[in-house]
């Protein structure tokens, strides 16, 4: 039997893993929680934002979505807060601060 | 109909490779190896074979090319020896736990320190731990049927890992003895279609092959490795039991020789069991 990637996880024993790890899907990369990696965290406003969409391509692990034109908070499954958007947005609508302070 | 011939271990891996016809073969050139890619790159030259010689500039990227060819869902051979399988080293672990049942022609030979080029099992016992089956041939004409068995063993679903075919470095590799050879269409009726589940190039399924694996994903993976070798014992024995059949030839896990009553027991690899049989008393 076939698991799906997102029905494995540290605690599958040996015989219901994939042999040799393969995957046999795409895209399994957003299961994985990178966002706890982050010690620094963008801070998006929202009102300051005028949706120029600069900021979406330059994020590099794809953490900002948009939707109907207009871009969303960030995804922080997978904002790794390397600063970029923070560094390109040219509205200063994103501020760039210590995590958890 | 057994043909019988005269060749060398080398000529007759190649011949095997040759009646075998895979998909792809990455080699490079060492000393004792050299005439395999050598004899079978004459045969890709004339046609005789479909097969894709890919010249690597090293033995890295020789296993590099298996690997990615079996991964793709192809058959790969190589050949080596020595300081050539040493640099394949990292590619040996990757083949073997992304479960990628290559197939290649060992010619043991030392490795260096003071150079030498002649015959010891110091490159293939240090991939013993490796997660590749290791095949040892006392004669020519074990080489020759140990690789025609070897990719039913490697490639059968319960196994699924690369598999070595190793012989004598000049000894059984360069010396010319008689040998029983089996004809092309028997061979590649006994070796069958390279059939894996999933690859690369199966468009319907995508897979992604080697992925990361932290502590408790790579642990049980090791586990599916070792139980795989396990498994391997029964699966050779059903392959030689086939082999027997077209052959002739009886092949087990071992060969005993006069162990009914003995008092001792030496285990030998390779060519030097003909002098262990030779050294019996009652034999002489």
């Amino acid at each position: 039997m076939i698991r799906k990637a997102s029905e494995i996880n540290e605690s599958t024993p040996w015989q219901e893993m994939t042999v040799g790890g393969e995957i046999y899907e795409g895209g399994t990369s957003t299961l994985v929680n990178t966002g706890d990696w982050r010690t620094m965290v963008p801070v998006f406003h929202e009102e300051k934002c005028n949706h120029c969409m600069l900021c979406v391509p330059y994020c590099p692990d794809s953490s900002i979505p948009v939707k109907d034109g207009r871009r969303l908070d960030f995804d922080f499954m997978h904002c790794k807060g390397c600063g970029i958007c923070y560094k390109v947005c040219p509205c200063k609508a994103i501020s760039f601060v210590k995590e958890g302070v | 109909m057994a043909m019988k011939n005269r060749l060398s271990g080398n000529e007759a891996v190649a011949l095997a490779m040759k009646q075998i016809n895979p998909d792809v073969m990455g080699a490079f050139p060492i000393t004792p190896s050299t005439e395999i890619p050598q004899y079978f790159a004459t045969y890709v030259a004339n046609g005789e074979v479909d097969t894709e010689f890919v010249a690597v500039e090293s033995e890295h990227s020789a296993m590099s090319t298996c690997f990615a060819v079996e991964a793709a869902g192809a058959r790969a051979v190589t050949a080596t020896s020595s300081c050539g399988m040493a640099l394949m080293w990292e590619m040996l672990y990757v083949t073997a736990s992304s479960r990628l049942p290559v197939t290649m022609a060992l010619v043991n030979r030392a490795l260096t320190g003071p150079i030498n080029i002649n015959n010891d099992h110091s490159d293939s016992m240090g991939a013993r731990d490796s997660g590749w089956i290791q095949i040892y041939s006392e004669t020519n004409q074990e080489a020759y049927d140990n690789f025609v068995q070897a990719m039913p063993i490697g490639e059968n679903k319960e196994v699924r890992l690369p598999v070595m075919v190793c012989q004598d470095g000049f000894i059984t590799s360069h010396a010319v003895e008689n040998i029983e050879l089996l004809e092309d269409q028997t061979v590649k009726d006994f070796v069958g279609e390279y059939q894996p589940e999933n690859y690369l190039l199966k468009k319907e399924n995508p897979l992604a092959v080697g992925p990361y694996d932290i502590s408790n994903y790579y642990m049980e993976h090791k586990k599916q490795q070792a139980e795989a070798m396990k498994n391997a014992k029964a699966v050779i024995l059903s392959v030689a039991e086939k082999f027997e059949k077209i052959s002739g030839r009886h092949y087990g896990l071992f060969e005993e020789f006069e162990m009914e009553d003995a008092e001792f027991a030496l285990i030998i690899i390779g060519f030097q069991c003909r002098n262990g049989k030779g050294n019996d008393p009652y034999h002489a």
